[in-house]
């Protein structure tokens, strides 16, 4: 897999591009600068580019943490549009460095705004709205209260900066439910791969979540 | 938990030996001819019940597996073409609803 930090060196957005108007042909979005597909020099990217080359591209990784942020799909589409809005206001600013992390850090401020929000809702109910108030974490319903969002969060992000055959047989058995075997045979790689696999994955999560220091006490 | 380092008894696994035994054992379902066998896994659970090291070890990757379950899928085809296509008009300076 290529790593998502390629392809950002040399990136840039300022002031001048919304000055080097050429004629493309394409004047719709109103922006200026083409991409140079394979050009080696640092470029200047328009912010519509920006917008395409750095954001688009992690649509799918934000759908997943919103629905480990959000556990309902509705919020979580929700949630992914308000940040690609706060993306776009934001993007000129954007140093195009770290592209993923800079949009988690969007997401995750933009659902607490929507959390806060929510919650003068639970002021109807004067009797439940202070305690609520004082005490709720983000999201934290009844059925799903041993669930804490900042950890799936955390967990979702470390399993995207997996290497892809580590990810994709970690998705096959823990998501889809497949068996070592059967991971093993749609990846064509022996059985003992797989396993071997599954367990640097998980490792790599773990080892990201919970420091050796954390884990030695006993 | 040192105990189970320093004066094991007979057939008892160390921390070590059932760490590195940990996620087969919680892969019991799905391991098939990998899966550890019925000795073990009960030596390995004896350790658990008694070891809060690899208690909480065990805790942690249950945790994960679980997260990494919750993640799957994501969002709906439908929902993530969707935010594409909402992406894409933002870009393009089409999406009047920035409120």
């Amino acid at each position: 897999m290529v790593g998502w930090l390629s392809g950002t060196q040399g990136w840039t957005v300022t002031d001048e591009v919304q000055e080097a108007d050429l004629d493309d042909g394409n004047s719709d979005a109103g922006y200026g600068v083409p991409e140079r597909v394979g050009n080696l020099e640092p470029t200047s990217l328009s912010a519509e580019q920006a917008f395409q080359k750095y954001v688009l591209p992690e649509i799918d990784v934000l759908g997943r943490v919103a629905l480990s942020l959000t556990r309902h799909s509705a919020d979580a589409e929700d949630l992914v549009q308000d940040t690609l809005v706060r993306a776009w206001k934001a993007i000129e600013r954007f140093d195009g460095r770290y592209p993923r992390a800079w949009l988690l850090t969007i997401m995750c401020n933009t659902n607490l705004n929507r959390v806060r929000k929510r919650l003068p809702d639970l002021e109807r109910n004067p009797d439940e709205g202070v305690s609520v108030l004082e005490t709720a974490e983000p999201h934290v319903s009844a059925e799903d209260e041993v669930i804490d969002p900042v950890f799936d969060a955390r967990v979702v992000a470390a399993l995207d900066g997996l290497p892809d055959r580590f990810r994709r047989v970690l998705e096959m058995v823990d998501v889809d439910g497949l068996t070592y075997a059967e991971a093993a045979e749609v990846l064509d790689v022996p059985v003992g791969t797989v396993m071997s696999r599954l367990h640097r994955a998980r490792r790599r999560i773990r080892d990201e979540l919970v420091p050796d220091d954390e884990m030695g006490e006993g | 938990m040192f105990r189970r380092f320093l004066r094991r008894k007979d057939g008892e696994l160390s921390c070590p030996e059932v760490g590195r035994l940990l996620q087969q054992y919680l892969d019991e379902s799905v391991a098939g001819p990998l899966a550890l066998d019925e000795s073990t896994t009960v030596k390995v659970s004896g350790h658990l019940a008694d070891c809060r090291r690899c208690g909480l070890e065990v805790e942690t990757y249950e945790s994960i597996r679980a997260a990494v379950e919750r993640s799957g899928g994501g969002l709906s085809e439908d929902a993530l073409g969707r935010l594409k296509e909402f992406g894409e008009r933002l870009a393009a300076g089409e999406e009047s609803d920035l409120s």
